[in-house]
């Protein structure tokens, strides 16, 4: 039953995205061939300017990928409200499946529309740098400095995951009042983001001074994969049991 | 032997109480009217029974089992509101429910559909208010389901609709089946029905066969309807 149910959520979602993400991959191709003409026609004033253009490419590159990324996170929230709470939870309720269910099938529609956009993310990159000889990765080789990469791919990994099912409990928390739903969801969203990362921090300095930065950020992931495993089961006690459909 | 069984059935919304204490008993082949003035609690019963609510306390029955899974897939229910994502097309709609429900039929429901002219290719955004009323009956009334749950489904469509409504649920729930109409429509409802229960501020004031009704009071569903909630 997930798999039918994450086939519908991939479904719901797969126009925009894709339209967006080939777009994205579209620009990004153009502009490498651009620079790359540029490169090869002007000589070593075309590499000045192939390198500032790279560079504010770069930043705009980061940055739109942030927002492809908090895209997907937004969606794939409007989906599980209206999914779970809203309009279409009528037909979604009625389905012979768990809450258990239902939300995995969120969660994993997250999570494989996060792998496409950085996905796409990566493979822009790549084609840039096939189509200009090895000039972009130079521009953007400190990104594979492995004492960089690892931690931060790995904190991202698991940070990001923790966050979209951090606003899945908060938002069935907030849910099982009668009133000030939203105003819940947020204060607890809030409060219990900023009481987790209280603690990481208080106990993740004191691995500092021992360990080095991997042991630190390894901390870290584990510690916000346990709470996103205990805010899963949470989330699915909620929708069990406090389900109120208007 | 009941297909629905509801005992000491409680449920209120913060202070206001909307069910209290309802004992309702329903037997297999019959189709009954819920019927009762806005706001009597017919919604919240159904529902409950639908699993949307989680009841206060009492306990709820569907074909001697307790609600959850099994009984989601044997109870066949149509909201009071337009429900089914609208991004997909009839045609897409018809698989949706196909992937769920394993009583469905898609021969019956393509069928229907085709006999109303419906463009099976079209968005359900795109179709009229009572083409997508008709469509969403029409996917419900598809399922070879133990219990039929209508909430409304003649409420806000003119009186051609009404008609095929009700004749398209006759013609659909096959004999062992039960259907539970919830409205407020008496005269339209009233030539289906074998049964009434009459709701009123969360509490069952009347169960009673539609035949009975007529020779013991001798007045028709209607017009009992009118004397009791006056």
């Amino acid at each position: 039953m997930t798999f039918r149910l994450l086939k519908y959520e991939l479904r719901a979602v797969y126009k925009p995205y894709v339209l967006v993400l080939s777009v994205f991959l579209a620009v990004n191709i153009i502009f490498a061939c651009v620079v790359g003409l540029v490169i090869n026609a002007l000589g070593d004033f075309g590499i000045a300017i192939g390198a500032t253009a790279s560079l504010l490419w770069r930043l705009l590159y980061m940055e739109t990928g942030s927002v492809l990324v908090s895209v997907v996170s937004v969606f794939s929230i409007v989906r599980y409200v209206r999914t779970i709470w809203g309009k279409e939870s009528y037909i979604y309720q009625s389905i012979p499946a768990t809450a258990h269910e239902h939300i995995l099938s969120h969660f994993l529609s997250f999570i494989i529309w996060l792998v496409a956009v950085l996905g796409v993310i990566c493979a822009g990159v790549f084609i840039s740098d096939l189509m200009t000889e090895g000039f972009f990765l130079g521009i953007f080789g400190f990104i594979w400095d492995e004492n960089e990469l690892i931690p931060t791919l790995l904190s991202a990994l698991t940070l990001i995951p923790y966050l979209i099912i951090h606003a899945f409990f908060s938002i069935a928390f907030g849910q099982s009042f009668h009133r000030g739903k939203w105003v819940i969801t947020a204060v607890f969203y809030i409060v219990t983001h900023i009481a987790a990362a209280c603690i990481a921090i208080l106990f993740g300095t004191s691995f500092l001074n021992k360990w080095d930065v991997f042991a630190h950020d390894l901390f870290f992931c584990v510690y916000t994969a346990i709470l996103a495993v205990c805010y899963y089961f949470f989330t699915i006690k909620f929708v069990d049991s406090t389900r109120e459909t208007y | 032997m009941s297909i629905l069984n509801c005992e000491n059935l409680s449920k209120a919304f913060g202070r206001k109480v909307v069910l209290n204490n309802v004992n309702l008993s329903i037997e297999k082949g019959r189709i009954v009217g819920l019927l009762g003035p806005n706001g009597s609690g017919k919604t919240t019963l159904i529902k409950i029974i639908n699993t949307l609510l989680v009841p206060d306390c009492g306990s709820v029955r569907v074909d001697g089992l307790e609600l959850g899974i099994e009984t989601k897939g044997i109870v066949s229910y149509l909201p009071d509101r337009e429900c089914l994502p609208d991004w997909m097309s009839v045609e897409e709609l018809i698989q949706f429910y196909c992937d769920f429900y394993e009583d469905f039929s898609k021969e019956k429901a393509e069928r229907m559909i085709e006999s109303l002219n419906i463009n099976i290719k079209e968005k359900f955004r795109k179709l009229s208010k009572g083409t997508r009323e008709k469509v969403q009956l029409i996917l419900v009334m598809s399922r070879n389901a133990k219990l039929y749950l209508l909430d409304e489904p003649i409420g806000g469509v003119d009186p051609v609709t009404r008609d095929y409504i009700l004749s398209s649920i006759i013609a659909s729930y096959n004999e062992e089946a039960t259907v539970v109409i919830a409205t407020h429509l008496i005269n339209d409802v009233e030539k289906i029905l074998d049964e009434v229960v009459f709701i009123k501020a969360g509490e069952i004031i009347l169960h009673d066969s539609v035949d009975n009704i007529r020779e013991e009071h001798n007045m028709s569903i209607d017009e009992k309807f009118r004397e009791v909630f006056r």
